[in-house]
């Protein structure tokens, strides 16, 4: 990997952060009056899920080069996406007792971005 | 008016990490009535160029760390690469290592960050800068997504089987690990000299933001 590509990842990955960081007080803003449920991070990883899968799948079929899978993927999605902070938010439910919480925002949320990753991942490849 | 009693819990930690002090101090439970007053406030946070540029900075340092583990340390496809490439090639194990190392590094920071007090001022741009941006950008759930897909659609069952326990180690270790972080944060807050140990008192919340920076009102709810 060359030192510029690897600079261009880190930039991208500061761009999605800071992209998380925006659209989550959006969504909070406009959500906090009827659920304390983490909808922001789950909306954020459910979307930059769904996009790497299709970013992958359009790579595998040769649309897009892999430098640019590698700035869009690890890098702006990579940055936008999280793990840390949806971890913390599960635990946080399970020690409010709040199971059904917990258990969608921990199992749920990994299973609609798995289907929403592979639905991408067919729909690049397929394109 | 506005007074309530904490609801924070006994642990004193908002459920969103990204809360910020104008928008913490809420009940668990949405306020029936009486929006919160906000009215004449600072921006919100999310809305604040410094703020974002923070987030900006600390998620490039998280995902060139990132970038550089999974540089150092790729996949294992086949048992020519190594030990894990022999039992589970495909598997993603450095990113789950990743993910599961920031949990509990987010962890520990936000319990011991809210152990201190309030999230204002100095604590904030500590949780925003290396939360926020560092750890959320070192951490990433598109990654866990977009491998466990590709092992499940890849066809062998061996694969599959390596995906859907790579996905739910990851959810199971890294809750616990993240449950692990919180009790050292808080634990280390406790053990060293700070005024507002770990169980802030529920005294009453006077969510009308400004009129008291100073106070403990300012904190009673998230914090």
């Amino acid at each position: 990997m060359t030192p510029v590509l690897f600079v261009a990842i880190a930039v991208a990955g500061g761009l999605g952060a800071a992209a998380r960081f925006v659209l989550d007080g959006v969504v909070r803003a406009r959500t906090t009056q009827r659920t304390t449920f983490p909808v922001g991070t789950f909306v954020i990883n459910a979307t930059g899920s769904l996009l790497l899968g299709l970013v992958v799948g359009l790579t595998s079929a040769q649309l897009l080069p892999e430098t640019l899978h590698a700035v869009v993927g690890a890098g702006f999605l990579g940055g936008y996406t999280t793990f840390s902070t949806a971890s913390f938010e599960t635990v946080r439910l399970l020690q409010e007792r709040r199971l059904g919480a917990a258990a969608l925002n921990g199992f749920g949320m990994l299973a609609l971005c798995v289907v929403l990753a592979t639905a991408g991942l067919i729909l690049g490849s397929a394109l | 008016m506005d007074e309530r009693e904490s609801t924070s819990g006994v642990h004193g930690l908002p459920i969103d990490s990204d809360l910020v002090a104008d928008e913490a101090r809420r009940p668990l439970k949405p306020p029936s009535s009486k929006r919160t007053g906000l009215a004449g406030a600072e921006k919100p946070a999310h809305l604040r160029w410094f703020l974002i540029a923070l987030v900006a900075v600390g998620g490039a340092v998280g995902t060139a760390a990132r970038e550089a583990l999974t540089l150092a340390f790729p996949v294992q496809t086949s048992a020519t690469d190594g030990a894990i490439g022999a039992i589970a090639p495909g598997l993603p194990l450095t990113v789950g290592a990743i993910n599961v190392g920031g949990g509990f590094v987010l962890g520990i920071l936000l319990a011991a960050l809210a152990a201190r007090g309030p999230d204002v001022g100095r604590r904030r741009t500590l949780r925003v800068t290396f939360g926020t941006g560092v750890l959320g950008g070192f951490t990433t759930y598109s990654a866990l997504a977009a491998d466990t897909a590709g092992l499940l659609t890849s066809g062998s069952p061996g694969q599959q089987l390596t995906g859907a326990a790579y996905a739910v180690a990851s959810i199971v270790i890294g809750g616990a690990a993240s449950a692990l972080g919180m009790w050292v944060g808080g634990r280390g807050a406790r053990l060293s000299d700070t005024p507002t140990v770990g169980n802030p008192t529920p005294q009453a919340g006077n969510r009308t933001r400004g009129s008291r920076p100073t106070t403990r009102s300012e904190s009673a709810g998230d914090s």
